[in-house]
């Protein structure tokens, strides 16, 4: 289960968590304008892809779902952060900033990596 | 050399055919060989000529087929497997490619092993081991296990392993095969010193560095001496 | 576990499959609406709104598609892979999978067919309403070592009347009775029940009614109610059987009701009428009921219990004549439930401990089984998390082919349960299973179901999750790598050492188990029952005494005995009012003339026995000193008796008894004391058991008191004694009856021999399970030990070469070997010995005339298992010394 999916949608999670993070409790509709937003609009959020990533989510306990009533007076599902949503989110954050530091220095000219 | 003193081992003649599937494979064809006391021969050749059979044979690990073996003068084809085992254990030292040391026993319970099938009573024992491990340098290790040390010091224990029980021959096959070049020549001048001090060695290796160690190199090809080297 | 957790949720989807796709569809709509009003908002006409969100959708249909996968398939995709690789390794390896089922399904089957028992007689209420609120009310003497006494009808009246606990109070007692009118005479087992017996249980008829209040009356008593298998059997279920006529001992009894199917109080029982009373009967203090209550809403048995022991000094005041002796009196309120159960339950509950350590051991084995091919399969799994597996997800794996082997199992245990209960209906003597409540319904239930699915599901966690844990944990390198290794050995798993030790262990608390029973049970074949009991033939003969008048009934013996001893082959032939170990016993306290018991002293107190002159040589019982009854004593009941040694011990210690007198008190003529002349000592019979202890017994040649002698007539044991196999004489004894009298039924026809094996049968059957259960378990263990040493082998080939080359002979590689298993034996054994003596106090309820803590079982069972681990060590051993030092050596 290598395919590039599976990559995007390990990044997807991620955004999504950090979402529910700064966001408080959310519905998807939410969510994928907000990825949207901060993005800076260079991400298009696609909800083929955007739902099956929160179904796993909650699947896995990171996130947790209940519904409500959105402030237009729409009966919307809203999702929050779990207590294990939020460790998970702290140990990628972790991963991908150190995965980022490597490549940089892989990327950036002049200099010859250790 | 003096040729009228009677060989450690003399192979005449000697063959050894496996039986597979209907198939006969000749891994040694009428060998002769002998080796003297004080005698340091490497026995090389490529991998497949029979090196390690023979190696076997002298071992009596195994015997050949065909052809007569003469250990301290002795034929050894009519000995009953008994008198074989305490024959090996009394008169043999093995050092083997990959060691053999037993994971589940220490160093000096390792070194002890052939002693103890001996019957040898403890204190000699102790002090047999401790001089042999002494004499390879391994002394200070004596209590861990074969686990915790590297592979140049195992096989150091294996030469301690060999050399305590006094043996008339020690045989070793591809002693530094699983070694760095480092730990190899380390391994090769102990057995340089063991011969200086009087051992008889019966070495098998492919690696022609290494054989130049010893006094006498015979090649081995697909079961026959093909060359006989004195150096 | 993140992954279980998803694992357990996506289970839940596939069943709520509906309500989740509602869900989403109102969520996706609700996201699409949101984009409209957003779209709205800036701008756009409705129709661009609507267009412009489902273009940022990529499509509704489409993206529920996706979410269908997210959710459930795959989940069952990877079941279903991992299912098929289960079935694949299974197919691979079908010896494997064969020996682990079999000895899964054994534990499991075995533990099924015990619970199935249990479930029924212990676990399942009683069929009755309320059944927590019935309870039973006994007299306890604890000075005549009586502990268990029917109540009177006097003290009846009391509890009924006097009492608050209950809520209704009633009384019955066995009315044997022989149905005449249709062809041959028919006994049948009948109750005679005091009004309010049915609603003290809760239980309505059928069809009909039950008695009405008055017809517990003289005079008005001649009505029956049915069961419901005698109205299928005899009447073949005829629906207009209520208002019909039958006839009982001679009288004319209308039929007024048929009780629902599965009700039999007690079992077996054919037919219930109206116990009615005369007054003479209603004073007495004879103690000849059984009490039935129910107690009040909320109250305990503890409180009625409370209650009840007040009560002896209240019935003391009232009857000061009653209860004045000494004799240790009290009352006692009992559940149903565990006067039915009784000692059959330390029984079943050891039975279920045996399975239940059957089935561990089956685990163990198992267990062992699945780490020497997790060992096996190192590469396999080493390679799976090279290419990216995480360890949940191999763990995961190789549970569900766990899961499958436990299904399997469980499936097959089903099966083995199925014929054990069949089994053990049939093992069980019907003298044992005839009080035991629900008996009629053992079998498969779905509460068996769900228990033998439930162990099966256990089990594979016990079994197959420390496998699966170790085998996930493979070292990658260490086993990809393996031509470079460098010392060898090291890998001697702990694991399956303990498991074996631990097997060994259970299995010697079953076999100390299995040992104490049997050598229980052999202690009590040594019991002296006091008679001899080869060669005896007996069986009930029953005298309708609303045919056979006094006269009558004294003529019947004499010519019964005539026809019986002309039958050739027979020697002897003699009757008598209750046959030893049949538990139909009476009692009663008596006086000795010239030594009145002085209040608060204990009265003698004998068991006494209504029996012919021939009786007592024909059963064997030695006549120690004097004589037995003559003819004209027995015709005439004659003021004689005879008394067993223990009684002549201890009543006349220096003198000799013969010529001494005794009396009993309900024998009173007119209030006069009936005294009899002891005219023999005879020996003293175990009449309650061979494993406890029996009363004082005294013989008298009939009854003085003459409506007990017509009631003791309904119930006679003929016994004969044969010169060869008993049984062959049953058709010419009957033939002989029939000369006397065709009309006479007989029944309960067994010889002595079956009588002295029907009385230990429950210790029999104890003994022979857990017997059965521990040899399967030193089965299982010694499959286990040579399992374990024979895998160590093979692990070790190359050490043995190692060993070998240096010199070490085939009688030290052995000695090795052989030393692992002993080891390990070693230590099974001795914590095997600190839990046996730890657990079997459990047992000691069911031990006879040994110490739980028997030496000789101990020493015998610790030395049996010790050599059977050595013997099943040595296969294994004897490889090993046969390993060729220049295969193994060359192997790496």
């Amino acid at each position: 289960m290598t395919d590039k999916s599976d990559v995007w949608q390990g990044t997807l999670a991620l955004m999504v968590l950090k979402t529910l993070e700064s966001m408080g409790p959310i519905h998807g509709y939410g969510i994928a304008r907000r990825i949207e937003q901060t993005s800076g609009d260079q991400l298009s959020v696609n909800y083929g892809t955007l739902y099956p990533a929160l179904i796993k989510l909650e699947q896995e306990g990171y996130i947790v779902s209940e519904w409500g009533v959105s402030d237009n007076n729409r009966k919307a599902k809203y999702y929050r952060l779990s207590r294990a949503g939020r460790k998970r989110l702290e140990k990628h954050t972790r991963e991908w900033e150190k995965a980022i530091s490597i490549l940089s220095r892989f990327l950036s000219p002049g200099k010859e990596p250790a | 050399m003096n040729a009228s003193e009677q060989p450690v081992i003399r192979l005449e003649d000697v063959s050894k055919v496996f039986l597979t599937e209907e198939v006969e494979t000749h891994a040694l064809s009428g060998v002769g060989l002998s080796i003297h006391r004080n005698e340091y021969v490497s026995i090389s050749g490529p991998s497949g000529c029979g090196k390690s059979t023979l190696l076997s044979i002298i071992g009596l690990l195994d015997s050949p087929t065909n052809g007569n073996y003469l250990l301290d003068g002795k034929p050894v084809a009519t000995l009953k497997q008994s008198e074989k085992v305490r024959i090996r254990n009394r008169q043999i030292g093995f050092i083997f490619q990959n060691f053999n040391l037993i994971g589940d026993l220490s160093v000096f319970e390792n070194a002890e092993l052939p002693l103890t099938y001996r019957g040898m009573r403890e204190a000699e024992r102790k002090q047999r081991i401790q001089e042999a491990l002494e004499r390879v340098g391994m002394a200070h290790r004596a209590k861990h296990f074969p686990g915790q040390l590297s592979g140049g010091e195992q096989q150091r224990v294996a030469v301690a392993r060999a050399i305590a029980g006094k043996p008339l021959v020690l045989l070793a096959d591809e002693p530094t095969g699983n070694l760095d070049s480092r730990n190899g020549e380390a391994v090769m001048e102990l057995l340089d010193e063991l011969h200086k001090e009087g051992a008889t060695i019966c070495m098998v290796t492919h690696d022609a560095r290494f054989a130049r160690h010893a006094a006498r190199t015979v090649h081995l090809f697909d079961g026959r001496i093909v060359e006989e080297a004195t150096g | 576990m993140r992954p279980l957790r998803a694992f357990f949720l996506r289970l839940g989807n596939v069943f709520q499959k509906e309500r989740r796709e509602r869900e989403l569809a109102e969520e996706l709509e609700s996201t699409l609406q949101m984009h409209i009003d957003e779209n709205l908002r800036s701008g756009m006409n409705p129709e661009e709104a609507r267009y412009a969100a489902l273009r940022s959708f990529g499509g509704v249909e489409q993206t529920k598609e996706e979410c269908r996968d997210a959710r459930g398939l795959l989940f069952l995709e990877t079941l279903l892979q991992d299912l098929r690789i289960a079935v694949r390794g299974m197919r691979k390896s079908p010896g494997f999978t064969f020996v682990v089922v079999l000895t899964l399904a054994l534990g499991i089957g075995a533990n099924a067919a015990i619970f199935s028992v249990i479930n029924s007689v212990l676990l399942r209420p009683l069929p009755f309403e309320d059944p927590e609120r019935l309870v039973t009310i006994w007299h306890h003497y604890d000075k005549l070592n009586l502990p268990r006494a029917t109540i009177s009808p006097r003290t009846f009246a009391i509890y009924r009347d006097q009492t608050r606990s209950f809520q209704q109070v009633a009384a019955l007692r066995a009315w044997n009775t022989n149905m005449t009118g249709g062809g041959n005479p028919e006994r049948l087992q009948g109750m005679l029940v005091s009004d309010g017996f049915f609603s003290v249980l809760g239980v309505h008829p059928a069809m009909g009614r039950v008695f009405l209040p008055g017809e517990d009356e003289l005079g008005h008593n001649r009505v029956v109610v049915l069961s419901d298998s005698f109205w299928k059997i005899h009447f073949g279920s005829d629906q207009a059987i209520v208002g019909k006529s039958i006839t009982l001992n001679g009288g004319e009894y209308e039929v007024v009701g048929v009780m629902p199917p599965r009700f039999e109080f007690p079992r077996e029982v054919e037919l219930w009428t109206p116990m009615a009373f005369t007054s003479e009967e209603l004073s007495s203090f004879v103690e000849s009921l059984t009490a039935v209550a129910r107690l009040k809403e909320g109250v305990s048995i503890q409180q009625a219990q409370a209650e009840m022991d007040t009560l002896p000094d209240l019935v003391r005041e009232t009857y000061p004549n009653a209860f004045k002796e000494n004799n240790g009196w009290g009352i006692d309120v009992i559940s149903l439930h565990d006067v039915l159960v009784g000692n059959v339950r330390p029984a079943l509950v050891v039975l279920l401990a045996a399975v239940g350590f059957v089935l561990l051991i089956a685990c163990a084995n198992v267990a062992n089984l699945l780490l020497a091919r997790g060992t096996v399969r190192k590469k396999e799994i080493a390679i799976r998390t090279a290419v990216g597996a995480l360890r949940s997800r191999l763990v995961r794996q190789l549970l569900t082919e766990s899961l499958l082997l436990g299904l399997l199992s469980g499936g097959l245990g089903l099966l083995i349960a199925f014929w054990g209960v069949g089994f053990l209906i049939k093992m069980t003597p019907a003298d044992l299973s005839q009080f035991l409540p629900n008996w009629d319904t053992v079998g498969i239930d779905r509460r068996v179901m769900i228990f033998t699915f439930a162990i099966s599901a256990v089990t594979t966690l016990i079994f197959g999750l420390a496998p699966a844990l170790h085998a996930s944990k493979t070292d990658l390198n260490e086993a990809l790598q393996e031509g470079g290794r460098n010392a060898i050995g090291g890998g001697r798993s702990r694991v399956r050492s303990f498991l074996v030790v631990s097997e060994i262990a259970l299995a010697l608390v079953l076999l100390v188990g299995a040992g104490l029973l049997l050598r229980s049970f052999l202690r009590l074949q040594e019991v002296n029952p006091g008679f001899r009991g080869d060669n005896v033939l007996t069986m009930l003969v029953s005298l309708s005494t609303s045919q056979y008048d006094d006269a009558q009934i004294a003529s019947f013996y004499p010519r019964l005995f005539g026809e019986v001893t002309a039958v050739p082959g027979v020697q002897s032939a003699g009757v008598v009012s209750s046959l030893p170990l049949t538990l139909s016993t009476a009692s009663s306290t008596f006086r000795l003339e010239g030594r009145p018991t002085a209040p608060g002293e204990v009265a003698p107190h004998a068991t006494f026995h209504v029996a012919s002159p021939d009786y007592v040589a024909t059963l064997g019982i030695p006549i120690i000193k004097g004589r037995s009854f003559s003819e004209r004593e027995f015709a005439e009941d004659g003021p004689v008796a005879l008394i067993d040694e223990v009684a002549a011990k201890r009543y006349w210690p220096s003198d000799d008894p013969i010529g001494k007198r005794l009396a009993f008190g309900f024998e009173n003529v007119e209030g006069q004391a009936y005294w009899r002349e002891i005219i023999g000592v005879v020996g003293h019979v175990q009449h309650s058991g061979l494993d406890v202890e029996s009363r004082m017994q005294v013989y008298l040649p009939g009854l003085r008191n003459p409506r007990f002698a017509r009631g003791f007539a309904e119930l006679m044991y003929l016994v004969v004694r044969t010169a060869s196999k008993p049984e062959t004489f049953v058709p010419a004894v009957r033939a002989a009856i029939d000369k006397v009298d065709p009309n006479v039924p007989i029944y309960d026809v067994r010889s002595m021999q079956q009588v002295l094996s029907d009385s230990v049968a429950l210790r029999r059957l104890s003994m022979l399970l857990v017997g059965l259960f521990a040899a399967i378990a030193l089965l299982l263990t010694v499959i286990g030990i040579y399992g374990v040493v024979s895998y160590a082998v093979i692990q070790r080939t190359h050490e043995m070469g190692i060993r070998s080359a240096l010199g070490a002979t085939p009688g030290e590689i052995l000695r090795l070997v052989v030393g692992e298993g002993l080891r390990l034996a070693v230590f099974g054994v001795a914590i095997g010995l600190v839990a046996s003596l730890g657990l079997i106090r459990f047992i000691s309820s069911l031990l006879y005339g040994i110490n739980a803590t028997d030496v000789v079982t101990y020493v015998s069972v610790a030395l049996l298992l010790i050599t059977i681990a050595v013997l099943a060590s040595y296969v294994p051993a004897r490889r090993a010394t046969r390993v060729d030092p220049v295969l193994a050596l060359r192997a790496e």
